[in-house]
């Protein structure tokens, strides 16, 4: 697996689940070495404000709505 | 191709309810283009029809929200070829994507949908990545490809002066590297910059204006103390005030479309946008 399969796979972890969430932000250098990543993206992410990582669970679940529901389009968000 | 869209048509982003009114409508210089949503037609392969009877009126571009040109995991063949076979039915005059990417590896190696546009890193390897899955893009499509600054919410570029300028090259160089042109949306852009504090003509800096090919403009909404690109208003302010310097400096611009997801107003309210935008394209 690639560094940059490995961030992706992180990122997306660290959306969607709140634990992984607590976690990275609570020890950035455990998860680095846990996941093979480099240190400073896994603290970047753990820099992200909690109102953004919501904003965008928000966001996805309201594209998830808009799929599940009908006229199906969403574009930028 | 591109020469019969020119010299910058202006139009909206086509949305099922004003399908019928478009083919009603009398004025059809009242705009010069129409841009579909292409994965749509997946979903629904009967809005082909109605997109192809559209092109006898307007030329069409396709717009994707479903190919995730950064996914690390490889982007889908069959996938690209069933896209590929729709850009050819309605005859798009170009495809564009978000850069972004949407799908990864778990853990058991199956692949997640993250069902959201997510940020990329742009080192070295993030633009390889893009350029492997561009290249199977243009195996498939022979048509021209744009690649749009996606709006990144998580801010993985940081804030302030220093984010403009590390998203501005990281764009201009994903756009040289693949090769592609640029669908610069300029209200991801206010957005991006009022969200991460950062002046956007920064960012401007950074663009090669000669890939930027298309413009949207939207309008987005507050929420909390953050915007979020819904497109669910009229322009803002900002939006217009970018696309005139866009106008200025991007040379081969083709083609400005206006956005509206939701909260979908009448037909001839998009079209006093498509017109303001013509006027600041004068």
């Amino acid at each position: 697996m690639t560094e940059s399969e490995r961030r992706q796979r992180v990122l997306a972890r660290f959306i969607a689940d709140p634990v992984f969430e607590a976690r990275v932000r609570a020890d950035p250098s455990a998860i680095a070495q846990e996941e093979s990543l480099s240190l400073e993206y896994v603290c970047r992410l753990a820099a992200t404000s909690a109102r953004r990582v919501e904003a965008f669970r928000r966001s996805q679940a309201h594209k998830d709505a808009a799929r599940a529901g009908a006229p199906p389009k969403q574009s930028g968000w | 191709m591109l020469a019969q869209v020119s010299p910058v048509s202006v139009g909206i982003g086509l949305r099922d309810p004003y399908v019928e009114p478009l083919l009603a409508l009398k004025d059809r210089g009242a705009l010069d283009v129409l841009e579909v949503m292409i994965d749509d037609a997946r979903l629904d392969p009967r809005r082909l029809d109605r997109w192809r009877a559209l092109s006898k009126r307007w030329p069409l571009v396709a717009h994707g929200t479903g190919l995730g040109p950064g996914d690390a995991c490889g982007v889908d063949p069959a996938y690209v070829s069933a896209v590929s076979a729709d850009l050819r039915a309605i005859g798009a005059h170009w495809y564009s994507e978000h850069l972004c990417f949407l799908r990864t590896t778990r853990a058991d190696g199956t692949r997640e949908d993250l069902g959201h546009f997510a940020p990329m890193v742009l080192d070295d390897e993030d633009v390889s990545v893009l350029a492997k899955n561009v290249g199977l893009v243009r195996s498939s499509y022979s048509g021209v490809f744009l690649l749009e600054n996606a709006a990144d919410i998580l801010a993985l570029h940081g804030e302030g002066d220093a984010a403009a300028v590390a998203s501005g090259k990281r764009f201009a160089r994903v756009l040289v590297e693949c090769n592609v042109g640029a669908l610069l949306d300029l209200t991801n852009l206010a957005l991006q910059a009022r969200n991460d504090r950062f002046d956007p003509m920064r960012f401007l800096e950074f663009v090669p204006w000669e890939r930027v090919i298309e413009v949207h403009l939207a309008g987005g909404r507050r929420a909390g103390d953050l915007w979020i690109d819904s497109h669910d208003h009229a322009v803002d302010d900002e939006s217009w005030r970018l696309l005139a310097i866009a106008a200025e400096r991007a040379r081969n611009l083709r083609a400005v479309i206006i956005e509206r997801d939701e909260n979908l107003p009448p037909l001839d309210a998009l079209l006093a946008e498509v017109a303001r935008a013509r006027r600041a394209l004068r």
